[in-house]
């Protein structure tokens, strides 16, 4: 097999802009009700790898764009021993771009974000814990909610659909340089890595306590993450700039595209607040942002923009090497600099019903960057939804201020556990 | 499970993971993550940085040493390509995971910089560019052609490194274009073993080197 995929339009940026300090690494894991087979999730692992041929690549280097070719390597499953969201070494990795991690009930499967998206990495896990759950015996049946190992990969799914949903190639006015956001400073945690707190709330319920406040679960838990960054922000004595959330929006629900490479967009939602505002207040103004910046024509206009910005022949023509700094610096300059943290939210992950008692929970944990040191991951699987804050620094006050919120306003039991990283033990 | 009464949340750890209080004097029963080593983990954090800061101080301690015995002689130079080619070496030849063909290049790229720096101390006789930049040249083009031949059916993975190795072969004719080397057939032969091992690439590996030349440049 030598198929080779050019990296697609949102890969690469993420190509260009990783470092040691942005991994660009994100990670989707399933906490099983069981103890993690390690052999029997590698068998697993070597049947799924070939029906996810995008995702089973390694990077070549190109003088005009990198590109991904097919890796004949074996993919191995390794225990976890170091922080989540780790920096994917490609010698060690068999110059994968994607790891898989087992830790006592977890399985997690970490990408390199030029891969794909959230969604893309939620479907490889669900097929790898779904054979893994064939191989060890188990009953269990894809329903339409998995990728079965079985069938042979569409072309659909390997589309750029960037490319296919463009209506128009040649909107060359670039976005708006958006205003400098609130951004969250700290101490670099000792030794440099990434700490995570996990917090598991009964979804329905807090799915209802959004409703009863006019919206919707996203629109709920970024109205109070606004608010505790606002207050830490008032602590500071008020720098410059609002708080702003970027929330990443799949395209897959706008477009009905079946690919299992990078297809989201950004919103940006921010709440221009000077002192103190009422939470009522700031849920509306959220949830009017969440409408007006996820419709679909606004949507298509994002298609538009960034599948133009990529085709001037100018940006093709350009080498690698003057390329990515340049990326680099549009992306530090207009994408990191307009936002203080990301949300991003998964949504409610529908399994079969045969797989749900083997699976306890998900996580979905969302690499720190330079300027964005605090991020939140967002994750619901029976029932059970996780926040996960990743941090690159010391100071966790807006976390904490985040989840002793969430159950002082909504009653909610919220079980919280961390991976200690920094502590002393 | 326990409850902090600071934060009001449930947690099976001894600490309270968001304000640190003691919620239990039993350690936690369920493992959510491993032990991190944190001595370890500082010691590989701070390697290469130590690295650099004694590289650096050497240089400082060799530059204070030179003005107050030879000032008319600056010798410290000599020491900072040292210092220079010995961090390379370390942080990417040695200790790095890069590719091979990204260690042979970089080696190329550093022993340049070295000679030059050397060759314009000494005088500037301008033996670096004249003889032994193109000769390096040639040897990091025939090292990876090598390891391709050897290596098989990974040769693909070297590809983007032999053409930028190809492309450094043409380096010493424009140094002696420009007036910067004096001796015309080391530059030559440097730019004729370039073409001669694209063109053998060619002729042997034709339509898979083609296919890999079209990938690598892709608009």
């Amino acid at each position: 097999m030598d198929e080779w995929y050019r990296i697609d339009n949102t890969g690469k940026i993420f190509h260009a802009v990783s470092d040691t300090t942005n991994s660009s690494v994100f990670r989707v894991a399933m906490i099983l009700k069981e103890q993690v087979d390690p052999e029997c999730l590698q068998s697993a692992l070597d049947i799924v790898a070939v029906r996810f041929p995008t995702l089973t690549v390694r990077v070549r280097k190109g003088l005009f764009w990198d590109f991904m070719e097919h890796n004949d390597e074996q993919l191995l499953v390794k225990q976890e021993v170091d922080h989540p969201c780790a920096p994917i070494d490609r010698k060690e990795n068999n110059a994968y771009l994607i790891r898989v991690l087992y830790y006592e009930h977890r399985v997690s499967v970490e990408i390199f974000h030029s891969l794909t998206d959230g969604g893309g990495a939620m479907e490889f896990l669900k097929t790898l814990v779904y054979q893994y759950l064939r191989l060890k015996g188990n009953e269990v049946t894809a329903d339409d909610k998995v990728l079965r190992p079985e069938d042979s990969p569409k072309r659909e799914e390997m589309e750029d659909s960037f490319e296919r949903y463009a209506t128009s190639h040649s909107v060359r006015r670039p976005e708006k340089r958006g205003q400098k956001a609130y951004q969250i400073e700290g101490k670099t945690l000792d030794p440099p890595g990434i700490h995570v707190v996990h917090g598991v709330v009964d979804a329905s319920a807090l799915n209802r306590y959004a409703k009863s406040r006019g919206t919707s679960l996203t629109g709920l838990l970024t109205s109070v993450l606004i608010d505790v960054v606002h207050e830490e922000k008032i602590r500071q004595g008020s720098p410059e700039g609002n708080v702003v959330v970027a929330l990443p929006i799949s395209l897959r629900r706008a477009f009905p595209s079946e690919t299992l490479r990078n297809f989201f967009s950004v919103a940006n939602i921010g709440v221009p607040m000077d002192g103190y505002m009422q939470f009522d207040e700031i849920i509306r103004t959220v949830t009017e942002q969440l409408v007006e910046k996820t419709d679909k024509a606004r949507l298509q206009q994002g298609i538009n923009r960034f599948v133009s910005l990529q085709s001037s022949l100018f940006i093709r023509a350009t080498p690698v090497l003057l390329k990515y700094p340049i990326m680099r610096f549009g992306f530090n300059q207009i994408g990191e600099r307009a936002k203080t943290m990301t949300l991003s939210n998964l949504g409610n992950i529908a399994l079969p019903e045969s797989m749900e008692p083997h699976v306890e929970r998900m996580e979905i944990i969302l690499y720190p960057t330079r300027k964005s040191p605090i991020n939140c991951g967002v994750g619901t699987l029976n029932d059970q939804l996780t926040v996960t804050f990743a941090r690159s620094i010391e100071e966790s006050t807006i976390i904490r201020s985040f989840f002793r919120r969430l159950r002082q306003m909504t009653g909610l039991e919220v079980m919280v556990y961390s991976n200690r990283w920094g502590e002393e033990r | 499970m326990n409850r902090c009464p600071e934060c009001d949340v449930m947690t099976a750890h001894r600490r309270c993971p968001l304000c640190q209080t003691e919620v239990s004097e039993a350690q936690a029963a369920i493992r959510w993550y491993p032990d991190y080593d944190r001595k370890q983990q500082r010691i590989r954090a701070r390697i290469s940085r130590l690295a650099i800061f004694i590289g650096l101080l050497a240089v400082l301690v060799c530059f204070f040493i030179n003005l107050i015995v030879v000032p008319q002689f600056l010798w410290v130079f000599y020491v900072a390509v040292a210092v220079f080619y010995a961090l390379v070496s370390l942080s990417h030849t040695i200790l790095s995971a890069s590719h091979i063909g990204g260690k042979i290049t970089a080696q190329v790229i550093s022993l340049t910089i070295v000679l030059l720096v050397i060759d314009a101390m000494s005088g500037a006789v301008q033996w670096s560019v004249d003889y032994v930049v193109p000769a390096l040249i040639i040897a990091g083009i025939l090292v990876i052609t090598i390891i391709m031949v050897t290596v098989r059916l990974k040769w693909t993975g070297y590809v983007s490194f032999l053409l930028m190795m190809i492309g450094l072969g043409f380096v010493p004719a424009v140094l002696y274009l420009t007036g910067l080397a004096t001796v015309l057939w080391p530059s030559l032969v440097a730019a004729l073993y370039a073409v001669a091992t694209f063109a053998l690439m060619l002729v042997f590996a034709n339509q898979a080197f083609m296919t890999q030349l079209g990938r690598r440049f892709h608009l």
